[in-house]
């Protein structure tokens, strides 16, 4: 559920995973074995029930979905029980901070934000709060945000291939 | 009953005219130019770095090799490897990016303000040492090359490449594609992307633009200190660069229409332009900023009021003018039905094909009061001072000149406006359709607009030179 402290910790770890060049996605599917010529992850926060974690992946030509999906699922798995290092977790403090000054630094941003937090968390003063909430996270919050959340087990795979054709898969 | 004395309703005034914050400004001795907009309660600073230089100074075998010097700057310095690189800026939450427009390379940094320093300090690592490592340049060669095969998919960028390549002379560099195409591109190494580097990444002609809340940072020993140990061409000259400026001309047959053939379509991309004013145009730039919104610039605008509102056709047409370094366009783009495209050709060139005397004073008044008063809320942010600065200043404008745009804008008249819109409307219409074009092209030729041309679209793995592209036009 979104505006939790668990919610941040799972945020900043799929910002570890793949939100930053030097996130371990990137690193392995980008740069190293280069099976992908982009990643992104991200979190959405929900309001009720379980929110969500998206990893985007664009394959290189000739590689397989099935290849890219495996090596996502032994990362995530791995995070699981490592935790993120030291300097996953640096960054990725460092990286939301400023994604979050940025986001208020927009008017109409800015009320948004206000507004989703009052609304549905009657949480107004959120805003001037989250950066204090996110310094108190460590690298085992992260991990255990992680562990119960960002399972494999818990994926659903969408692939959209070459030919338009729609391939779903649900663990 | 009690008689109650309503007060008169008390009336709304005009806001106060808006200025663009004005900036402190400076030279450092290496002939980097700097404007310093403080912009208070803006935490997240932005730095706008502008470098000139001209689409036509590549090389036309490996054009797209700016491009790819943009995205390569930061993966390798002679001091860092690109993983360290990326953990120095990121451990500091600082994004950096760059990139290619017409007039030349923007590189961009958005940074937290305690971490100003050392941003600074990376920049000019990348600046004066980036070593372009071989690996890092294939890989980008390889994604740019993925890219164009997207570009090519997508209808809308698909369109715009047609366009460009029959709108401009097939002689000037702006009939081919900002980051080159397939051909061009595969073509290009690290020794090119390494020349291409020496000969354009100077201080001198460059500009550096910061924006954001500067409150206690001491910014002109803390620039001093970074971006001017950035060494100068010897002699500091006019670039060499500049001397192969792109005319841009426009094709002799640019007049025509176009259609790419997508079989199957079942929406149809509308592409359409002619020549327009620049920034430097006598009418005034203004005024073109409020034709801009009349015409094209919202769902109540002209076009939409007609091909979205009023027929359904669209989700939306954008038009409007489009400034070059010299001489501009006029565009109009988007997608429709595609069983109304003929239909939907014609409504969109009847829209456009306005006289000045048509404009009403109250709609001339109401985009010019659009304009003129949303224009702090435009400009309220860091980023959005810096890059309206640093695109300026490659134009060879100051800041002031969002100020005085503004101020020709809120005082338009409809005269005014209608002699800026007759002064650009003379010369025929490019069009480019991409679209089911067995069922549509005869109603488009019945419409008797001009000679339909046929292209065939062939998929982007095809024909390595077929492919045009645009990309990251700024």
């Amino acid at each position: 559920v979104g505006h939790t402290r668990e919610f941040t910790a799972s945020a900043l770890a799929l910002d570890a995973l793949g939100g930053l060049t030097i996130s371990r996605l990137h690193r392995r599917l980008v740069r190293g074995e280069e099976l992908s010529t982009g990643l992104s992850a991200s979190a959405m926060s929900l309001a009720r029930g379980a929110s969500l974690g998206f990893i985007g992946v664009d394959v290189a030509d000739g590689v397989s979905t099935e290849q890219v999906e495996d090596a996502v699922c032994e990362e995530l798995t791995r995070f699981a029980t490592q935790g993120p290092t030291p300097v996953e977790l640096e960054a990725a403090l460092a990286d939301t901070e400023r994604s979050w000054l940025e986001a208020l630094a927009a008017q109409g941003e800015r009320a948004n934000l206000i507004s989703h937090y009052t609304l549905l968390h009657e949480d107004p003063d959120y805003v001037n709060t989250y950066l204090d909430l996110v310094a108190e996270i460590g690298a085992e919050d992260v991990r255990h945000a992680a562990g119960t959340w960002l399972q494999p087990a818990s994926r659903v795979t969408v692939a959209y291939l070459r030919d338009a054709a729609l391939t779903e898969g649900a663990a | 009953m009690p008689s109650t004395v309503v007060p008169p309703r008390p009336s709304v005034l005009d806001p106060a005219p808006w200025n663009f914050p004005e900036p402190d400004r400076w030279e450092l001795d290496n002939g980097l130019a700097v404007q310093a907009f403080d912009v208070p309660g803006q935490h997240v600073l932005s730095l706008r770095l502008g470098i000139p230089a001209p689409l036509a100074a590549e090389p036309q075998e490996v054009e797209g090799v700016g491009l790819i010097m943009a995205r390569c700057l930061d993966e390798g310095s002679e001091r860092h490897t690109l993983e360290e690189m990326a953990e120095l800026l990121e451990r500091n939450g600082i994004a950096m990016g760059a990139g290619l427009g017409e007039r030349g390379l923007v590189v961009e940094v958005d940074v937290a303000s305690r971490h100003l320093p050392a941003a600074l300090d990376l920049l000019t690592e990348c600046l004066t040492s980036a070593t372009y490592p071989e690996p890092e340049v294939r890989r980008q060669v390889r994604n740019r090359l993925a890219d164009i095969a997207h570009e090519h998919a997508d209808a809308g960028s698909r369109a715009a490449l047609e366009f460009i390549a029959t709108y401009f002379d097939p002689g000037d560099r702006a009939s081919r594609p900002t980051g080159g195409t397939r051909g061009s591109v595969a073509a290009i190494t690290a020794e090119a992307v390494r020349a291409h580097h020496a000969g354009i990444v100077h201080p001198d002609h460059a500009t550096v633009v910061l924006a954001g809340d500067l409150t206690g940072t001491d910014l002109q020993s803390l620039i001093g200190r970074t971006l001017g140990s950035w060494p100068a061409r010897h002699p500091v000259s006019q670039p060499a660069v500049a001397l192969r400026e792109d005319p841009g001309r426009r094709a002799p047959d640019a007049g025509q229409i176009v259609f790419v053939d997508r079989p199957g379509s079942v929406q149809t991309e509308l592409y359409v332009g002619r020549p327009g004013p620049d920034r430097h145009d006598p009418h005034g730039w203004g005024a073109y900023q409020v034709l801009s919104f009349l015409v094209g610039g919202s769902p109540s605008a002209r076009v939409d009021r007609v091909l979205r509102e009023d027929k359904g056709f669209t989700y939306g047409i954008r038009a409007g003018y489009r400034p070059r370094a010299r001489g501009g366009l006029f565009v109009a783009a988007g997608s429709v039905r595609g069983d109304a495209t003929a239909e939907a050709l014609d409504a969109l060139l009847q829209v456009l094909d306005l006289r000045g005397a048509d404009l009403a004073e109250h709609e001339v008044r109401a985009a010019a009061d659009f304009v003129a008063r949303t224009a702090p809320g435009r400009y309220a942010t860091a980023d959005a001072v810096a890059d309206e600065a640093v695109g300026l200043a490659l134009d060879g404008l100051r800041p002031e000149f969002v100020t005085s745009t503004l101020a020709q804008a809120r005082a338009l008249t409809g005269p005014q406006a209608t002699d800026a819109w007759d002064a650009h409307v003379r010369e025929a219409w490019t069009v480019v359709l991409v679209g089911d074009a067995q069922a549509n092209a005869d109603q488009v030729r019945a419409l008797g607009r001009g000679t339909v041309r046929t292209v065939q679209s062939r998929r982007p793995s095809s024909e390595p030179n077929l492919a045009e592209y645009k990309c990251g036009d700024r």
